[in-house]
């Protein structure tokens, strides 16, 4: 009924619109709506995914309050620009006092089993890239005051970023949004991840029935995850002591932040008040994407961070070995040269090169990632071959996939199961089915 | 297991809005306790205070004998239940269970021993083996509960843990922990804004209001004998009527006529001009209804019914009223403060199911005058309160509580921490 329904939508999607909103989730059929089956594993909620408008949509049924608190934390994730789902619409239906909470696919993203499950078994290596990306993503979260509450790998989608992966966070069921997290929420948070994330990696180590030798160490480096946030968190909140002739210690602190990504937003040094002659630093950065942004002013292109740590290394040792009167990249405000050879840079390396990446990748994920997957390979099995292979034998590994066992580019092979998302095969489906009927409802 | 004191807890944010403001509660070992009150009341603050999410402006909060208001959450051995947890699809019952033991690197014996422990109390024995995905919900329930359990924690906090449940599983999520706290005597805190849950399911009730703590007490002395308008308008659905009610000697003037109170009441309202009577729902009847032995322990009264609801077992009439502006003004008040639509001037009464009195019409109601409390309009105090009766309600309510433990540790053949320890602080209702 109708009038029973309110809808509220942030995206003008007339095909997303005409879904039938009225009806239960579980009730919607083919004839209203184009619904693809994805391997997305349990959740406390029934999730459906449309395919309308030519793009991939999430919509999860729940109570009412629960969906309107999640809707409003996700579009204040939104706000604070923090890596997490956009909520697109609310939709509520008052007779079953249920609603709708409506996400945008994230395109190019995995869940961990996917991933994982596509990577070749046991290599730590790729855990670790995995792991990092979670604990940086809480890191994220907390310094903005938010609380997850169930931070899992299964609450979590991860994107290519350079050598890096980009953790997303799904579920904002259970967060919260303070202006400051104290202690506690964040080292429960933590206490929550990890415990989740061993639990994850276990159940997927079961589940392709890896030897159970494996549990202690994924339990480890589960563990790891904790180590990693600490030291990202110290470095982001320590507040050192200075005399005043140390100021140079400043910049050393400042060059070491924009190597893990943050530019400085704020900085001050201000007497402690006690009495003490020193002064108390208190950097507060912005964003992880000091490198993005530096790569952005430079050529215009908008990358991730992680893309744009691999370019900027590419580009500056492109100009490395350029004649002196075009390397005004590395030596001063000689504008006209440094534009000239950024310039040369994108048109005779990257453009090229990362077409023809792309085109050995089979067009398969974004082209810049392709290119940071050619840079990695040939970099890597130059290595092994103890010469500089080349652009060609790179390119020829990456189209063969034969490609180093711990490289990140190996995660190319988790894109190619990306065109097959909407064509389960029949194992998948039958996995997803015991999966989702055995714990459609995990909370109490 | 451990009995938690709160000494003068005060939580103050920077913007200076003290949302937990100074409350002192001592939870007993092996106490079921509940927090309620409407949204913005402090409980969920309190609870976090205890589980170490929230800082602690200042106060004491003791756990087991030791102050923790310095420890980390993981440091003070809680267990939040339900609070998230996944079921992992491809671990037996047995490894869902026994997951965080694993984690903390306990040795197999140990595990097997806890586990086994845990699943005799949850009934899960023959389910071990199986995987999450052949259980029924509610056994499922029982295997998140499993896990809380082998953590042997000192408590069990809940938030709001069956809110984002439908009705059918709440109701029997709400029998399975009250039978699971009894059996385990663990001491619990439970924070919910749904007041079915609190009078059902708690050994006492602690009700919050603005961060202020309102009255502790055994859900019947909070229903019977409530301290305040407050305490009174929260606890009961539907909830208690106040009739405006001019003080006159020994007799009340009511929108619905006289009614004279006895020695004791009269003497508590004497020098009040004006107070609020009120009046439960069941404390009415169909006049026509009530036998004579009956009739003149109460008063009569003559009313135009507005509305009647006939639930079958039941029967509610609904009567408007005309108020004073004040008092009106503060009815408004209190309901908007209980994120209510109802106690506005027009009482509800409960009828027999099989009452005849309709809509529209004029009706005869008979009004049970001993049970009526008479509240101060200015303050909200309960001027007829029987704190005596309230807190023997309380104490019975605590003997219960000792006897089912005694009778549980009996049952499994060990004798629980809480017996003898659990006993409610004997002086019944706490009044703050």
């Amino acid at each position: 009924m109708a009038s029973a329904t309110d809808l509220r939508f942030r995206v003008s999607s007339p095909g997303l619109l005409r879904l039938p909103w009225d009806l239960p989730l579980e009730q919607w059929g083919p004839d209203t709506a184009d619904l693809r089956e994805l391997p997305v594993g349990p959740s406390r909620h029934l999730v459906r995914f449309p395919y309308v408008d030519g793009r991939l949509w999430a919509v999860k049924e729940l109570p009412e309050r629960v969906a309107g608190r999640e809707y409003a934390v996700l579009r204040q994730l939104e706000v604070k620009d923090l890596p997490a789902v956009r909520a697109v619409g609310l939709v509520v239906q008052h007779e079953s006092g249920n609603a709708l909470l409506v996400t945008r696919y994230l395109e190019r993203s995995w869940q961990f089993r996917r991933l994982l499950m596509r990577l070749p078994p046991n290599r730590p290596l790729h855990r670790a890239r995995l792991l990092d990306a979670m604990a940086s993503l809480l890191v994220d979260l907390h310094r903005n005051g938010v609380y997850w509450g169930d931070c899992s790998l299964a609450n979590t989608l991860f994107s290519r970023d350079g050598q890096r992966l980009q953790a997303w966070l799904v579920d904002a069921e259970t967060s919260e949004i303070h202006p400051e997290l104290s202690t506690g929420q964040r080292l429960d948070d933590l206490d929550i991840m990890v415990e989740n994330v061993a639990g994850g990696l276990l159940d997927l180590a079961v589940m392709l029935d890896r030897p159970p030798e494996i549990h202690a160490q994924l339990i480890e480096e589960a563990a790891g995850v904790a180590t990693c946030y600490h030291e990202l968190w110290d470095v982001l909140s320590e507040q050192p002591l200075l005399d005043f002739g140390d100021r140079h210690d400043v910049e050393g602190r400042i060059r070491r932040l924009n190597e893990l990504g943050f530019a400085v937003d704020e900085l001050s040094l201000q007497p402690t008040g006690s009495g003490d002659e020193r002064l108390r630093l208190k950097v507060t950065v912005a964003a992880r994407r000091f490198h993005a942004v530096e790569l952005f002013e430079l050529t215009g292109l908008e990358v991730g961070e992680g893309q744009a740590q691999v370019l900027l290394a590419d580009l500056h040792s492109y100009v490395a070995t350029l004649p002196d009167t075009a390397r005004g990249l590395q030596r001063g405000p000689s504008s006209v040269s440094r534009a000239e050879a950024v310039q040369r840079w994108l048109d005779e390396v990257l453009r090229p090169l990362m077409e023809r990446a792309h085109e050995a990748v089979g067009r398969l994920g974004d082209p810049v990632q392709a290119y940071c997957d050619l840079l990695e390979v040939r970099w890597l099995l130059s290595e092994q071959a103890g010469c500089d292979i080349g652009n060609t034998a790179a390119l020829e590994a990456l189209a063969n996939r034969s490609l180093p066992t711990d490289s990140a580019a190996m995660v190319v092979v988790a894109e190619e199961d990306t065109l097959e998302m909407a064509r389960p095969t029949r194992e998948q489906l039958e996995a997803l089915r015991e999966e989702t009927a055995g714990t459609g409802d995990r909370e109490g | 297991m451990a009995a938690i004191e709160m000494k003068n807890i005060i939580k103050t944010y920077d913007d200076g809005f003290p949302a937990v403001n100074d409350v002192s509660l001592d939870i007993a070992d092996g106490e079921f306790m509940i927090l309620v009150g409407p949204s913005g009341c402090g409980k969920s603050t309190l609870l976090r205070m205890i589980v170490g999410l929230e800082d602690i402006t200042s106060g004491d909060m003791i756990i087991g004998g030791k102050r923790v208001n310095d420890k980390a959450p993981r440091e003070r051995n809680l267990s939040m239940v339900f609070q998230n947890y996944a079921l992992y699809p491809h671990l037996t019952v047995y490894e869902n269970i026994a997951f965080p033991l694993r984690l903390a690197k306990m040795d197999d014996q140990e595990v097997e021993r806890r586990v086994q422990e845990a699943s005799d109390v949850l009934e899960l024995h023959e389910h071990l083996d199986r995987k999450p995905a052949n259980l029924s919900g509610g056994q499922r329930q029982r295997v998140a509960m499993g896990r809380a359990i082998v953590r042997q924690a000192e408590a069990f906090l809940f938030d709001e843990p069956l809110s984002n449940l439908d009705a059918k599983l709440r109701g029997q999520m709400r029998t399975e922990i009250s039978r699971l706290q009894r059996r385990l005597g663990i001491t619990t805190v439970y924070v919910t804004h749904d007041q079915t849950e609190a009078m059902t399911l708690g050994d006492r009730v602690a009700v919050l209001r603005k961060g202020l703590l309102q009255q502790v007490a055994s859900p019947r002395e909070l229903y019977e004998q409530p301290v305040n308008l407050f305490v009174a308008g929260f606890i009961g659905s539907p909830p208690m009527n106040f009739l405006p009610a001019t003080v006159n000697g020994s007799t009340l003037e009511t929108p619905f006529g006289e009614v004279t109170l006895d020695d004791e009441k009269a003497r508590a309202v004497a020098g009040k001009d004006l107070v609020l009577m009120g009046v439960r729902p069941e404390y009415f009847e169909d006049a026509s209804l009530v036998e004579d032995s009956k009739r003149n322990l109460g008063s009569t009264f003559t009313a135009r019914v507005d509305v009647t609801e006939w639930l079958g077992d039941s029967q509610y009439a609904y009567i408007p009223f005309d108020a004073p502006k004040e008092v009106e003004d503060q009815l408004k008040e209190l309901s908007r403060e209980l994120d209510s639509d109802q106690l506005r001037t027009q009482a509800i009464v409960s009828i027999d199911s099989t009452s005849r009195i309709r809509e529209g019409r004029d009706a005869e109601f008979w009004i049970d005058t001993r049970k009526v409390h008479c509240f101060d309009p200015a303050s909200g105090d309960n001027l007829t309160r029987d704190a005596e009766a309230g807190a023997k309600l309380t104490r019975e309510a605590g003997e219960d509580r000792e006897a089912d433990l005694a009778a549980n540790a009996e049952r499994d053949g060990h004798p629980t921490s809480a017996q003898g320890a659990g006993t409610a602080p004997a002086g019944g209702s706490t009044r703050v």
